[in-house]
Order: C-alpha cells, then structure tokens, then sequence
C-alpha cells in the first residue's frame, strides 16, 4: 500500500486526465447540448493516432499530440456534419445515433488494428523523488499539460471572437443568427474543438493505459460523471469534479482494490447526484 | 373501420412467428431447432427490454446485466449440483458458501434467477429515477454498469470461472428429469408464449398507458398525479425479472456462460433488434430479435469479425432513415396516417 | 365563502433574479380569479411554485386547509387535487386525444392500481361527455400531434376536465387561438364555474372580460393591485404598466 501523499498525487494525475477529457464533453454537451455517446471513441482515436505517429510513423510524442488534436477534430467535424446536424433538436435518436457511431468506430478500429492493446512508449523517463515520494516525470508533465489546455480552452471561450460566437449561440441561437453568425459552421467548430480535446485526452493516456479499440467506454463514462457532478456548464465545477472523481478513485483504489473502487465511486456519484441534480458545484438550487 | 382493420396488422405477424417457431421441429432438422431454442430465448430477452425502452422510453444500454446475473446464478447451481465444481476447486474453493448452497436446487436457482436482477433493477430504479436529471443519465448509469459488472465477473474468478466462463452445463430439466430437444425446445416456446401473454396485459393495462405517457412526456404525467419515479422503478423491476428469466433458461440451453455472452456485445445487440425491428409494439422486439440472429447465423461465417460493424452500421441507417423500425411501415389501426408526424421525440 | 387558496409572502428567487417578491394570494372556493401582468411579470412562476414544479425560496402555499409548501407535483396533484394547463399546450403528442383524456382520469395513480385497470379500449362514459364539450367526439382517435393548435388546447382543458380537480389552473389558454376560438373557449371556462375553483393566467383583455370576476394584477414579481375587472381597469397603475390604450393587454396576445 502507498504511502498516502503517493495516493494523492497519483490521483492528481488520474484528475488530469479525467479532467481534459471530461473538458471536451462539457463542451459538447453543455455547450451546444448534444450527447455524443462516441466521445469515448474519440479519445480511443486520438490514442490510435498517438500511436501511430510514435510507433508506426516514428516521430517522438510531442508531435503526436498536436496530430491527435487535428485527427480527431477532424472526425469530430465529419461527425457533427453527416450525423448530429440531421438530428438537430431530436436527443434520443441523436444519442441512439451516437451509440451506433460509438460501435462502428469501435469495431472500425477492431478490424483495422486487431483487439490486442497497442503500446505506446512513455516520452519522458524517470522520476521525481520528494523523500519517500516518487513522481515520475510523466505525471508532471501530463498535470501541466491540461492545466494548460484548460486554461487555454476558458481563455478561448471568453477572449476570443470565436469563443464570443460560441457563448452567443448558446444562450440563444435564434438571435446569434440574426446578428449574421453562421450558427451552423460555429457548430461544426465548436464540435470538431470538443473533439479535439477528448482526442488530446486519449494521447496523453496512451503511454500510461493501453490502447485499444475497447478503450473508450470508461472514458465516456468518466467523463460523463464527471460533467453532471461538477455542473455541467461550469469549467470550475468540471475540474473540481474531476479532482473529485480522480482523486477518490486513486484513494479508495489505494486501500482495496481498483475494481471494488470503480464501483464505489459509480456508487458515489449516483448518490450525489440523486440529492444534488444540478452538480455538486452548481450555483443555482431549483 | 373494418373488423380487420382493428386489429393491428402487428398481430397477425405475432401470431406467424409464433405458428413458425412452433411447428418448426417438426422439420427435423435438430441442429436449427436448437439454434432457434436459443433465439426463442432471446425473444424473451428482447421482450423485457421491449417494456423499459419501447414502451417506457428507458434505453438501457446495458440490458445484458440482468440477464447475466439470471444466467451466472443457474449456472452456478448447475454446476454446484454434485458438490464444489471443478473451476472452482482449482481454486482452493473447498465448500460451497452458503449462498450457493442456497440455490443448488432448480426451483431455488430459477427463483433467485429472477428475483435477484428484478431487486438490484428496483434499488437501482429508487436511485435513478427523479425527475429533472434527463434519460440520457440513466443510459450512460447503465453503461458505467456493465463495464463494472463485466469487471466484477472476470475478477471474481473462484466463483465465475473468470473470462472462460462456466462451462458443461446440463440441458434444460424439468423437475429433475432431463428433457430431449424437442421438450426442451416446447418448455422455452412455452415459456415465450408466456412471456408474451405476459407482456400483452401489461402493455394493454392502465400501467401501459402511463408508460408511455412516460415515454411522451413524463415531466406532464406528475402534474396528472403519477409518481413517474415510481413506475419506472416498477418497469425496471419487472424488466429485470423478464431479463433474468431468459438469462436463467439461457444457462442451459448454450450449455456455457461467459462474461462475453452478457457482455457489451450483447447490450448492444439488444439494441439493435429492437432499432430495426421497431420498438413499443412487442411485434418489433421479435421480429428485430429473430431477424438479427437468424441472418447473422446465416452471415457470419461469410462475414466473421465485420458483423459487429454490420449491426453497427445498420443502427445508424435504421435511425436515419427508419427511425421507428420495420413496424414502423405498418399501419395503424383506425386513424388517418401521417407517418411524418410520429418521428420527433419517440426513439 | 371559504378560502381554498392561500399564499403568505411567497417568493421565488432565481440566480439573484427575484421572479416573485412576497406575494400575498387568496383565492375562495368555486372562484373564477384572472391573474395578469405584463410578460415576466411572475405569473406563471406563481403557477409552478403552486403546483409544486418549482420550489420557492421563501413563504408558504395553503391549499383546502394543508401546508402544500414545496411538496412534489404528483402529490400535490393526486392528494391536495390541483390541476394545471399549460401555457402550450402539454400534451401527449404521439399518443391519440383517446388516451390523452384516458391519462388525465382520476383514480388509478399508483403501481398497483394501474396494473388491473384496462386501458382505454373503451372510454369512460364521463370522458365522452367531455369530448363533447371540447368540440373532439370525432376526432378521438387521432394523434395529439395531429390536431389543429386550437383543439390541441380544447385538449388539455379537457383532460383537466377529467381529471375533475378542485382547482384548475389555466395558464394562457386561448394563446394562438383564433377570436372565434376564443369565444368557444371563454364559455367552455364559464361552465366549468361553480364546481371547481379556476385560476386563470391570461393576456388577451377580450377574453378576461368574458371570464373574469375578480382580477390580481402581478407587475415585477409583486401583486400591483386586485379586485373586480371594472376596478382594475379603471386603476391608473395597472393602465400605466399594463393596459396602455385599455384595449388587449400590454403585450397583445401572447
């Protein structure tokens, strides 16, 4: 068993990545309101490309983030386009769509790369020792990491004439069109953004969780529990739900087993969110 | 409104699949008689969950659960019947704990088999179940389920046999006595009348009207007086029993039970005869059910690991194209028909 | 007469936004009370903490004699016998004008006592007075999505005929009807006088005058004044912020 301080920064580590690809879900669904059950499969995309840009094509990983980034931006985008759009203003047969987009890229990776785990070698080597604590560098570098892109993402939202169009159209669309945004191709972006993120989401991990075309599903719930118990608008209450969610998984999994902490803290979050609906975070009681 | 017109044309496609499945022993050929006595089992399956995302508008993504728990437990007992099994003994497993002991009798296992999935889809349901936090919580709630449930099997590999499942299980038996195929075959067809009777009360019922005025609009049935909570929690209930019977008849019907058999795969599947076959008409469910596998045998040695992309690939045409199935095409009784109307919030 | 209806200082505060500031409601038994007021000016927010679908953020809501404070709608519904139509209508689309009415029945609210009850192969006899009275005896068969706006909202007043509460809440129903749609409605509401108590929400002057005894006018969350139609039109405030030329209300219809 850890010491404690171990446990805590490993779950600061898992909260990173809980985090950054909660980040593109919060985006997706709480910004433009879509479900999009595939977004696991995003992630899985973004780890494929990581992967081979590493291993197959040979360039070290810091390309392969901004690869993964692009890659799966760009499925995003094919995917709001020929999918979501259709089914604009229709949320259970936009879901029911996503889960069969979420099986078909699944069973498209399957038979592209087989169902064995794919690894991918960690860029950075070596440890960081605080006494008796050992941090390897990885961990410090994927927690800056999406420190930054989450910093970078608010930045994008509330500076950036992009960012303005984004927020117009969400509180109301009818007016944005009127004052001549293209609501539809702000979507696409605003999707293919999303996507990128959970696609960034699945470079980071590819190193440290295995690669596979399986991979996705926790992801997607993750991210999802993690959206609804921090408030789902709300980036401050995302990344506190994912330090919530990360950091209990890494401390209830330090005292018995990951399975059994898996559970508990599905447990956990069904609780809370039976008596806070809103999000453990959110500003308004209805 | 003619005499023939009131009866829905689903009807009569309920009562050909059901001569059809009936007289088809008759043929002789054993080995697609067994093949259908399994089917048989998974119309029952599709029937339950018919009830929660057809009628209820609950989509489940992660059905296989329940079916799973109904199927593990019988085929725990089956296998416990001469003492600690052997997957279970290489494990240094050297009595049977008292829950299992418990239901080593048939009528004990076949009990828990439906009861146990129909109490953990009630407790689920009083979490699960308000109103304000939207459908799409408790589908993502049943996926996280599944991956857990799969996890939780394949780790407690003393009592499950692991990722290899429990196998050799004995045929269908009926108060002790062994049944030959052909009994068996009657026993489940049965049984699937049963069910289907079953589940045409219910949906004909007042509580079938509330279900899918949940469907419609749940949040309007409050201000009418339903607890819509807590109907939902009865269709999950009673969904679940549903899924655990058939999982319970599935045990010994394939003879083995692995995680894969009640894993994602066959959530999904689910889905998917449900989707093309058309939902919240019981007709549709069957159909799907039959369709799916029946092809999907004749298919699959043609197209092996590519007809999990099939189904795939059909869920999205079908939602785009067919939203509400191949019962969606057939006519209703009685009423002007404007099939552009009926798409929308129904899916 | 007894009173049926009280609110003390009820409030509703959304995100610092104060909806409804201390309003003070009394309402009798077997009244027909208009509520008016400009749009936002707290009507239907009134509604909803009445009817359980928001809770409030401060005071009290008395029906019959119960405390039914920030109690569940369906319970509010079945046990206290408060019935609401929506500013909408809130129907059940796909389902036919058959068993929209079925649904809206009273009795068989619970699990147990759905699940031996028939559905509506055959309506009850009750429910085919009301269709008559809405104007849909011929269309009982047809899908809720498939009728015209109007009978869509003859509709949910019928449903709320059969559900036969004690109070009924009528929030806007002639929106988006035709004048002579509205007449038909106006007198469908008369009738129902008497044997229930009638809350109604509404912005078209013509039809509150066809309806109307007394009148509650709410402006920004508070009551702005209250008392017989005549009165109120005549009240230079409410002419100031609601009325304007005295013709349709502040904002025409709705």
């Amino acid at each position: 068993m850890e010491s404690f301080a171990a446990l805590l920064l490993n779950g600061l580590n898992s909260s990173a990545l809980i985090l950054i690809a909660a980040l593109g879900m919060v985006i997706i669904c709480g910004l433009m309101n879509v479900i999009n059950l595939a977004h696991g499969e995003l992630i899985m995309i973004g780890a494929y490309t990581a992967y081979g840009v590493t291993q197959s094509l040979g360039y070290p990983f810091f390309a392969a983030l901004p690869a993964a980034f692009a890659v799966t931006a760009a499925a995003g985008a094919a995917m709001e386009r020929l999918v979501v759009k259709r089914l604009a203003g229709r949320p259970a047969e936009t879901m029911l769509a996503t889960f069969g987009v979420s099986v078909v890229l699944q069973q498209l990776a399957n038979v592209a790369f087989g169902a064995q785990s794919k690894y991918v070698a960690i860029p950075i080597d070596g440890k960081l020792a605080f006494g008796k604590v050992v941090v390897p560098f990885y961990n410090l570098f994927t927690i800056l990491f999406v420190a930054a892109v989450t910093a970078g993402t608010v930045l994008l939202l509330h500076r950036t004439k992009f960012g303005k169009r984004v927020r117009a159209i969400t509180q109301n669309r009818e007016m944005a069109e009127c004052l001549g945004i293209d609501s539809s191709r702000v979507d696409t972006f605003t999707f293919a953004f999303g996507s990128g993120l959970a696609g960034l989401a699945g470079a980071l991990a590819a190193p440290v969780k295995t690669v596979s075309p399986f991979m996705g599903g926790p992801y997607l719930v993750n991210s999802f529990m993690t959206s609804v118990v921090g408030g789902v608008a709300s980036f401050f209450g995302t990344s506190a739900g994912s330090l919530l969610v990360g950091e209990s998984t890494a401390l209830i999994g330090g005292v018995s087993n990951d399975v059994l902490a898996n559970i508990l803290v599905l447990l956990l979050i069904i609780a809370a969110i039976r008596f806070r609906p809103e999000g453990l975070f959110a500003k308004e009681r209805r | 409104m003619t005499r023939f017109a009131k009866i829905p044309a689903a009807r009569y496609l309920d009562l050909a699949l059901f001569l059809a499945l009936g007289l088809f022993p008759l043929t002789g050929l054993m080995f697609y008689t067994q093949l259908l006595q399994k089917y048989m089992v998974f119309l029952i399956f599709a029937y339950s969950l018919d009830l929660l995302w057809g009628y209820a508008g609950l989509m489940d993504l992660g059905h296989a659960v329940l079916f799973g728990m109904g199927g593990y437990l019988m085929a725990l007992s089956l296998s416990a019947r001469s003492g600690v099994p052997e997957f279970m003994a290489r494990y240094g497993v050297e009595q049977l704990p008292a829950w299992l002991a418990a239901i080593v009798p048939e009528p004990a296992a076949v009990l828990a088999g439906i009861l146990v999935p129909a109490l953990f889809a009630g407790l689920l349901g009083r979490f699960l179940f308000f109103s304000r936090v939207g459908g799409v919580f408790f589908s993502v709630i049943t996926l996280a389920l599944a991956q857990a449930f799969n996890l939780f099997i394949q780790s407690q590999q003393e009592y499950t046999g692991g990722f290899n499942g429990i196998g050799g299980l004995p045929g269908l038996s009926l108060f002790g006595r062994p049944l030959t195929l052909a009994q068996g075959y009657y026993l489940v067809f049965g049984l699937v009348l049963l069910v289907y009777a079953f589940c045409r009360g219910l949906t004909a019922s007042r509580f079938g009207l509330v279900l899918r005025g949940i469907r419609e609009n749940g949040a309007r049935l409050e201000f009418l007086g339903y607890d819509q909570a807590r109907f939902k929690t009865a269709v999950f209930a009673v969904s679940g029993a549903l899924a655990g019977l058939a999982g319970v008849l599935y045990a010994p019907v394939n003879g083995m039970i692995a995680p894969n058999d009640v894993g994602m795969e066959f959530s999904t599947a689910a889905v998917v005869w449900l989707a093309i076959g058309g939902r919240g008409s019981l007709t549709g469910a069957a159909l799907g059910a039959m369709l799916v596998n029946v092809l999907g045998n004749a298919l699959s040695e043609q197209f092996g690991a590519y007809w999990q992309l099939l189904l795939g690939a059909a869920l999205l045409a079908v939602v785009f194209f067919a939203p509400q199935g191949i019962t969606g095409v057939l006519p209703r009784p009685g009423a002007r028909s404007s099939p552009g109307k009926a798409a929308g919030k129904r899916a | 007469m007894r009173e049926i209806l009280r609110t003390e200082n009820l409030s509703a505060c959304f995100s610092g936004f104060r909806a409804l500031d201390r309003v003070n409601l009394s309402v009798a038994e077997g009244e027909l009370r208009v509520v008016i007021g400009p749009n936002g000016a707290g009507k239907t927010t009134l509604m909803d903490l009445i009817t359980g679908r928001t809770k409030p953020s401060g005071g009290k809501v008395f029906f019959d004699g119960h405390d039914i404070t920030g109690k569940p709608p369906f319970e509010i519904a079945a046990r206290y016998g408060i019935g609401r139509k929506f500013q909408g209508p809130n129907l059940f689309e796909n389902m036919t004008v058959r068993e929209n009415l079925e649904l809206a029945a009273p009795g068989g609210n619970t699990v147990p006592s759905t699940f031996f009850r028939r559905g509506p192969a055959r309506l009850r006899r009750g429910a085919e007075e009301i269709l008559g009275k809405i104007g849909l005896s011929e269309k009982e068969n047809l899908l809720a999505c498939e009728l015209s706006h109007g009978e869509r909202q003859w509709l949910e007043i019928g449903m709320l005929m059969m559900q036969n509460p004690k109070m009924m809440i009528l929030d806007e129903p002639t929106a988006g009807m035709t004048a002579e749609e509205t007449r038909l409605t106006g007198r469908m509401i008369r009738r129902l006088l008497g044997d229930h108590t009638v809350l109604v929400v509404e912005h078209d002057m013509d039809f509150v005058r066809q309806v109307a005894q007394t009148v509650t006018v709410l402006h920004l969350g508070r009551v702005l004044a209250e008392g017989p139609l005549e009165q109120i039109e005549r009240d230079p405030r409410v002419v100031r912020v609601y009325l304007k030329s005295g013709g349709k209300g502040g904002e025409g219809r709705a």
